[in-house]
């Protein structure tokens, strides 16, 4: 493992800043229709020609393989959290910021960039009620400055179980740990996730300047930040619905189990959906829903849903690029897969102007494939139009053959 | 009963009258070595370095023909003589409290600390609350009311796990971060001269603990995010992250280190030395032996340090990533005449302590045999059963 770690931290400051010419049989820009037997140019950190003639600045390096896609984004990952997920001495706490618990060394990042995916959406978890503001982040890159898209992304609630597990009403005697509170329900949960946002819209109402959790679920209230919503079962999707409703937020759900059940009222509401991860075997991460269906996102896909896909914190065969297939396996289309974890991704956490798509002036995040995408191998990944995984100098993973 | 009375008088004696030091190296922390040179005192500072022998029988000058003589080697962290009341954890942010209130300088730490040739030490609180207070530099050795050098020096900030507890405000790293913020913030609408308005208007730095690699990279964006000035403690794999805190202006506090510390973190000071980021050393004494201070440095040398920048490290800068280069840290006219005879160069784990001196005052030597004042320290060969 160390000489592999050696080799891709030489590759970050390796080639890369001459540019590249990147050949393949197949170029899916996302944002066209593919082409084949095309060209990417990138200088610069920066893609700056496509087609068939492109060429890269004089000196570049030339790579070519199958197919290239831009580099994948999951939208609701759990890589680089460093301890705890949530911040438990409070059951709402917007000002949090998740971007100051990330790992920026974090094994996690570098099994991702291997399989392709070259930016994340991280959230804190899902033990508060309001946990805090999410962050996108590269999972390569020259510096760590550089890595950060969005410092203060999305803010993430969540609905359901998770915030109420473990709690314990207090009935008498002195609370002698953070457990003793609320929510200890469902209900309890929507009447402080309510209770919040109440008092947040009359403070802005009457003018008063809040403190940092105000301002946060102020700039939510005026539709200025997102608002990501981890929402299961269907009721809890139903429930996050009608709360963005009640105040006006703009919302955008994940976890998402049973969203196909409401598939026509998210495309009405335009409400997008991050759906998955889908396991590769019967387990028990259902739990909490009753009906889980493995066609989840092609129904949604097919209701006309702006849809991701995500991993969450699995790898291997259950990596993004897996996640990509099994849907695909389940009826969706491989079109709307590719769009599902590039750019579609990239216009739920609103950064389509920098990522998600093969175009001139975008951010030179690559992958290339050794034949079709999701389903041969990643030859060489770009962020930043650095190569930060060359599959020629990867001796595979440790013990094992190479793959 | 005169023995008696000539020890007393010895006591009582605010110097021993010593007029230079004479050796064979005098390592200036500024300039080349000088050889055979003496080092003249006035008034407890340093006069002038002066390239000759001393004077023949002028028994005002102490000789070392083959001595090694180094500035005071500075302690850049540690807890002597206090360790147990250097965090008051009932909240995290206790930015008003003072490690100077706790200081006594005749306990035996700082004597151990002086006789293993360091004679100026942080004293800092612990890495237990998120904002822990006031951190005291401090003289480990001299006249017990000349001891104190900046009664408050620093504020001491922890981002690491210590801080973080079941039973309090935060419970996370990210909990953490959020409530440093909200406290700067209320600071500076506050204002006044409490410590952390003073830290939020940059009059007064801060010194960060920090442990693994997402402390380091949230204490980093910290300081630009408030213009803040920052400097880190301990960061084992700062050296990995080196040019992100360059840029940010920040320092490192490394080690302690010992046999037992991965080379991973023993390469962390040559790294940041070889970007430019300023570096010092610290024993978190008590927790470790004074003499944890050379094998620190020592170490971080085997790792690929350049000596002499170790030896700086140890000295002038540990002094200017605590603000008193005015007054520690380097042998040049006009600072404390505070100076340690080494048989050979510190660094060798050989050599030992001869002298040292402090505020011109001859205040250790090897193997002397007199009266002892208070907070003196007890020569080492008496000091073992």
């Amino acid at each position: 493992m160390i000489p592999l770690l050696g080799a891709l931290a030489l590759l970050g400051t390796g080639p890369g800043a001459e540019g590249f010419t990147i050949h393949a049989r197949e170029v899916h820009p996302v944002s066209g229709a593919a082409l084949e037997d095309a060209s990417v140019a990138v200088r610069e950190g920066k893609i700056v020609e496509v087609g068939r003639g492109a060429h890269g600045p004089r000196g570049a390096r030339v790579l070519e393989g199958g197919s290239l896609t831009p580099g994948l984004i999951d939208a609701a990952s759990t890589a680089g959290i460093a301890g705890k997920a949530n911040e438990e001495s409070s059951e709402v706490a917007p000002a949090i910021r998740v971007l100051d618990a990330l790992d920026p060394k974090a094994r996690a990042f570098e099994r991702l960039a291997r399989a392709g995916v070259t930016a994340v959406f991280v959230s804190p978890g899902t033990r508060g009620v309001i946990g805090g503001l999410g962050t996108v982040v590269k999972t390569a890159g020259e510096s760590l400055d550089a890595r950060v898209v969005e410092p203060a992304s999305a803010l993430k609630a969540a609905m359901g179980d998770d915030p109420s597990r473990g709690n314990i009403p207090v009935r008498f005697g002195t609370p002698t740990n953070f457990y003793f509170r609320r929510p200890t329900s469902r209900m309890g949960v929507v009447w402080l996730f309510r209770k919040a946002f109440f008092d947040a819209a009359e403070a802005r109402k009457a003018g008063r300047r809040g403190d940092e959790d105000t301002d946060v679920l102020a700039e939510v209230l005026e539709g200025k930040r997102g608002l990501r919503v981890t929402a299961r079962r269907l009721n809890d999707v139903r429930t996050a619905l009608r709360l963005a409703e009640e105040f006006g937020l703009r919302i955008q759900i994940d976890g998402a189990d049973e969203a196909y059940l409401c598939a026509e009222e998210l495309r009405a509401r335009e409400v997008a959906v991050v759906a998955g991860p889908i396991p590769s075997a019967p387990s028990s991460r259902f739990s909490e829903v009753d009906e889980p269906c493995l066609a989840n996102a092609s129904l949604l896909a097919k209701a006309g849903v702006l849809l991701a896909l995500t991993a969450g914190d699995r790898g291997g065969e259950e990596a993004l690029p897996g996640q990509a297939l099994f849907a695909m396996r389940y009826g969706l289309p491989f079109e709307a897969a590719l769009r599902a974890v590039t750019l579609d991704a990239a216009r739920i956490l609103g950064i389509e102007e920098r990522l998600g798509s093969i175009e001139a002036g975008k951010d030179a995040d690559l992958v290339l494939w050794e034949g079709a995408p999701f389903a041969s191998r990643p030859l060489a990944v770009l962020v930043d139009g650095r190569l930060v995984y060359d599959a020629a100098s990867d001796p595979g993973p440790p013990g094992s053959a190479r793959r | 009963m005169k023995a008696w009375l000539a020890a007393l008088a010895l006591a009582s004696s605010p110097a021993d009258g010593v007029k230079g030091v004479f050796a064979g190296t005098v390592w200036t922390g500024t300039g080349p070595a000088r050889a055979k040179a003496v080092v003249l005192f006035e008034g407890g500072r340093i006069e002038r370095i002066e390239e000759r022998a001393p004077p023949v029988g002028d028994a005002g000058y102490r000789s070392w023909p083959e001595g090694f003589v180094t500035p005071g080697l500075v302690d850049a962290h540690a807890h002597l003589g206090a360790r147990a009341d250097l965090v008051e954890d009932t909240f995290a942010v206790t930015p008003d409290a003072r490690a100077i209130d706790v200081f006594e300088p005749t306990h035996r730490d700082f004597a151990r600390a002086a006789r293993a040739g360091i004679t100026t030490a942080l004293l800092a609180p612990l890495d237990e609350n998120l904002v822990g207070g006031l951190a005291a530099l401090v003289k480990t050795a001299g006249a017990a009311d000349r001891r104190v050098l900046r009664p408050e020096a620093l504020l001491k900030v922890s981002f690491g796990a210590a801080a973080r507890r079941a039973d309090r405000e935060p419970t996370s790293q990210q909990g953490a971060a959020a409530l440093l913020r909200r406290e700067i913030r209320r600071a500076r609408e506050a204002g006044g001269s409490g410590a952390l308005p003073r830290c939020a208007r940059g009059e007064l730095a801060a010194l960060a603990h920090a442990g693994t690699a997402e402390e380091i990279f949230a204490a980093g964006r910290f300081a630009p995010e408030f213009g803040l000035k920052f400097n880190l403690v301990h960061a084992p794999l700062a050296g990995e992250m080196s040019a992100f805190l360059k840029e940010r202006g920040i320092g490192v506090v490394c080690g302690p280190y010992d046999a037992s510390t991965p080379l991973r973190w023993l390469r962390s000071p040559a790294a940041l030395e070889g970007a430019g980021v300023p570096i010092a050393f610290c024993t978190d004494g008590p927790e470790r032996d004074p003499e944890a201070l050379r094998l620190t440095a020592a170490l971080a040398v085997r790792a690929g340090l350049d000596p002499d920048r170790a030896l700086r490290a140890l000295t002038v800068g540990a002094a200017s990533l605590l603000g008193a280069t005015d007054r520690i840290g380097s042998i040049e006219p006009g600072r404390d005449a505070d100076l340690v005879v080494w048989s050979g160069n510190p660094l060798d784990l050989g050599s030992r302590v001869l002298a040292v001196f402090a505020g011109g005052e001859l205040w250790f030597e090897a193997g002397a045999r007199r009266p002892r004042r208070p907070g003196e320290p007890i020569p080492a060969e008496e000091a073992r059963p």
